[in-house]
Parts: C-alpha cells; sequence; structure tokens
C-alpha cells in the first residue's frame, strides 16, 4: 500500500505518438480532448489488488451507485462494477473543467435508452464543457472513451471470446445480409470469430454513439461496411462507414469509426461524429492505461503510417 | 359449468386462459431460462439464479443478453423483436415475454 503513495509523488516521463508528456501525480488535471481527438482510458481488474484502494473507490460513490455494485453476485463481477464506476468518475475529473468537480461530486443521470450522461452543475459564470463519455466492459478490462463537442459510443470485447451459438446461424438473425456474406466468406473458423468480434464491437459503439442502444437500432437495420479503393490490412479502421438499409431511417451517417487492439488481448471500437474537420484523416485516438487515483501512462499507438523513428 | 381445482388450461373458456396469460408465467418456463442463463453465462453452482435473478447482476453484458435471447427462441421456437430487448431485466421478464410469444404463435 506504501508503494502507491510513494508512486504519487513521482513524475513520470511518457512518450506517446512522437509527443513527450510529463505526468505527475494522478491527479494534475488534464487538458479536454480537443474537438478532433478521442481518449480512451483502460483499467485491468488484475492490476487492482489493494483491499483499501477498492475501498476508497467505494468511497467516491453516492449511496445508489454503490447499491448497484454490492448487487453484483459474486466478488468479481462487484469489482468489476466498482472500478467501472472510479474509472469514470476519476477520468472525468481528471480534466481542467471546473475546480469544484471531484470524483465524488459528479452527477449522472440516464438518458431514455439508459445510456449516462453527466449533470453538471450549473451557475451564470460558468458554461459546462460539451464533454462526451461512454464506458464498456468485460471481466477482463474496463474502458471510458472521452470526446469534446461529439457523441461517443465504445465497445470492448475480448479477443478469445467465443460464442455458445453458432457464428453463422447468430449472424444470420442479427446482422446484415452483407455482413452474413462478409463472414460467410471467411473459411478460417479463427479468422472468421475475430471478424465476428470486431464487428459487433463496431455495431455495438455505433448504437451505443447514437445513444438509443441495441433495441432502438435493430443490428439487421444497418451494415458496417470495411471499405475503401485499397483497404490497408494493417490499419483495422480503413475507411469504416456505417449504411442503413431501411428507408425511412432514424440512422444517421455522418459517424467515423476506429478499431483498435488494447493490451494485446482486447479489441475496442470507438464511434463519433464525423464533423468533416478531420478531412479524411483517420480518427486521432489517445490511448490512457490507468489505475484509478493512482496512476497512468499514455500506451503508444502503432498505426500503419508512423514510422518506428518517429516514437523516439 | 367449469370447475376451478381443474389446472389444466385446455378446459377452460377462452376468456379465463387469457386472464392467464397476464399471471407469472410457469415454474417450468422460469427453470429452463434459468438453465439456459447459466450455460450462457457459465455461472459456478454457488450462484443461485431464479425469477428475480436480474441478467446484468449475473455478469451478461450486451452479447451475452442476445446469445440468451437467442437461445430462448431456439427452445421455445419464438421471435423476439430486438424492441422488446430492453424489457428484459429478469429471469421472470424474460419468461413472461416467452409466454405470451407462444401464446401468440399458437392462437
Amino acid at each position: 500500500m506504501l508503494s502507491y503513495f510513494c508512486k504519487l509523488g513521482l513524475k513520470m516521463k511518457i512518450h506517446c505518438f512522437s509527443q513527450k508528456m510529463f505526468c505527475t501525480s494522478a491527479l494534475s488535471p488534464l487538458p479536454l480532448p480537443s474537438r478532433m481527438e478521442t481518449h480512451l482510458w483502460y483499467v485491468l481488474p488484475n492490476e487492482v489488488k489493494s483491499q483499501s484502494l477498492l475501498s476508497q473507490y467505494v468511497d467516491l460513490l453516492p449511496p445508489p451507485e454503490k447499491d448497484h455494485v454490492f448487487s453484483m453476485r459474486g466478488d468479481e463481477l462487484q469489482k468489476s462494477a466498482l472500478l467501472a464506476r472510479a474509472l469514470v468518475r476519476t477520468t472525468i475529473s481528471r480534466y481542467q473543467i471546473y475546480s469544484r468537480v471531484s470524483p465524488r461530486s459528479l452527477v449522472f443521470k440516464k438518458n431514455a435508452h439508459g445510456k449516462p450522461e453527466v449533470i453538471w452543475e450549473q451557475s451564470d459564470d460558468w458554461h459546462p464543457p460539451q464533454l462526451h463519455f461512454n464506458l464498456s466492459h468485460t471481466s477482463s478490462l474496463i474502458a471510458c472513451g472521452v470526446t469534446v463537442g461529439s457523441p461517443i459510443g465504445i465497445d470492448v470485447e475480448e479477443k478469445e471470446r467465443t460464442l455458445k451459438n453458432n457464428i453463422l446461424s447468430f449472424a444470420k438473425r442479427y446482422f446484415s445480409c452483407e455482413e452474413l456474406e462478409v463472414l460467410s466468406a471467411i473459411s478460417d473458423p479463427e479468422v472468421q470469430r475475430h471478424k465476428f468480434i470486431k464487428l459487433w464491437t463496431l455495431k455495438e459503439a455505433y448504437v451505443k454513439a447514437l445513444g438509443i442502444g441495441f433495441s432502438g437500432a435493430p443490428f439487421n437495420t444497418f451494415t458496417i461496411r470495411f471499405g475503401g479503393a485499397n483497404p490497408n490490412p494493417e490499419v483495422l479502421d480503413s475507411a469504416i462507414a456505417v449504411v442503413p438499409l431501411e428507408k425511412p431511417t432514424n440512422l444517421t451517417t455522418n459517424w467515423q469509426f476506429k478499431q483498435l487492439e488494447l493490451a494485446d488481448s482486447h479489441y475496442a471500437a470507438i464511434c463519433r461524429q464525423n464533423d468533416g474537420l478531420l478531412g479524411g484523416e483517420s480518427m486521432k485516438v489517445i490511448v490512457r492505461k490507468t489505475i484509478p487515483l493512482v496512476e497512468e501512462h499514455c500506451v503508444p499507438r502503432i498505426d500503419s503510417i508512423v514510422r518506428v523513428d518517429e516514437l523516439t | 359449468m367449469v370447475s376451478f381445482s381443474n389446472m389444466g388450461r385446455s378446459n377452460l373458456p377462452l376468456s379465463f386462459r387469457r386472464l392467464q396469460i397476464s399471471c407469472a408465467a410457469k415454474p417450468e418456463t422460469v427453470d429452463k431460462v434459468c438453465s439456459i442463463v447459466r450455460k450462457q453465462l457459465a455461472l459456478k453452482d454457488d450462484i443461485s439464479v431464479s425469477g428475480e435473478s436480474k441478467f446484468a447482476a449475473l455478469g451478461a453484458d450486451s452479447l451475452d443478453t442476445v446469445e440468451i435471447v437467442m437461445g430462448l427462441e431456439e427452445e421455445f421456437g419464438i421471435t423476439v423483436e430486438e424492441e422488446s430487448a430492453q424489457s428484459i431485466a429478469t429471469v421472470q421478464d424474460a419468461a413472461d415475454l416467452i409466454e405470451k410469444l407462444v401464446e401468440k404463435t399458437s392462437a
């Protein structure tokens, strides 16, 4: 436990893409993402072992959230639920928003479809930031995406996750015809399974970004298309687009997608609005691995375009 | 003359059958849902599952929930519209919806 307090006093030098970043204590403020950036934070439950740290997380929560955490069946699920709440509260508080925002003071509500949002304090001399967030978790990784000026949806899934049902039967029932064709065309079962998981996370990220969920946008009412004239197999997200299949439709298409791998163990999908600022460029994502209240570090990502010497 | 001690539904007039649809699902239906849920979530034996159990509290994520619904569709020969997925929070919700859909299918 003492080592955690020692780490709080350390200055950490961090390389992130070609930038050098200094990270002091875990609680020093961070600039909000620009309108062109998406921040993705994640925590690995296996790395959080200290009971006293977990108690600190419980202390951050209002009674209804505590009740929810302890209503989960079993220690692991309780820990996961607790980390998810701790992650979202500490992450939002890390940004230079307002001196009175702290992990404990944040208030959340759910929209009509159950998507969580922040309720900002209203005051005459302060305009709340247009901060959007979205959470996703598996038993082994919990992630929180943050944007400014655009709704965001994220979904994470273990790469090795298997379906209890047959993949093509599942896709026939729930996905679009085009997606079923794409999956059917893959002969290697492992490759097919990985493609399924990538498709699932992208579709989930989209309906979560829209804020209407699976019920509001059944998965067979839109196709996720991997396209572009010359898709580069090393770039996971080359030209991913959403194509609604019904007319008329309440599904909008001005959305941008990013697919990436986290911790070598998970596929993550991010969906945010494409407001034309980025032109044809792919989504700029800054990934940070964290232990809430304790430490964080940027995770450098290898995009196909970045050369090795640019990382130093 | 209708005998109220008769537990078999087929002897009751249609109006009585409709009344039963709005009551809780049969225990056998709830049990079947519990076993499909247990299998999907690979629950340890010490975790009990009953009508009141919430899918989310058992650790079901969105993919698990859809897989469970697909398993229920196959087991009961029904189609559950995706729009209904949001209304299913507990095992009991699923069982009640199944019986409603089974009635519709057989009517």
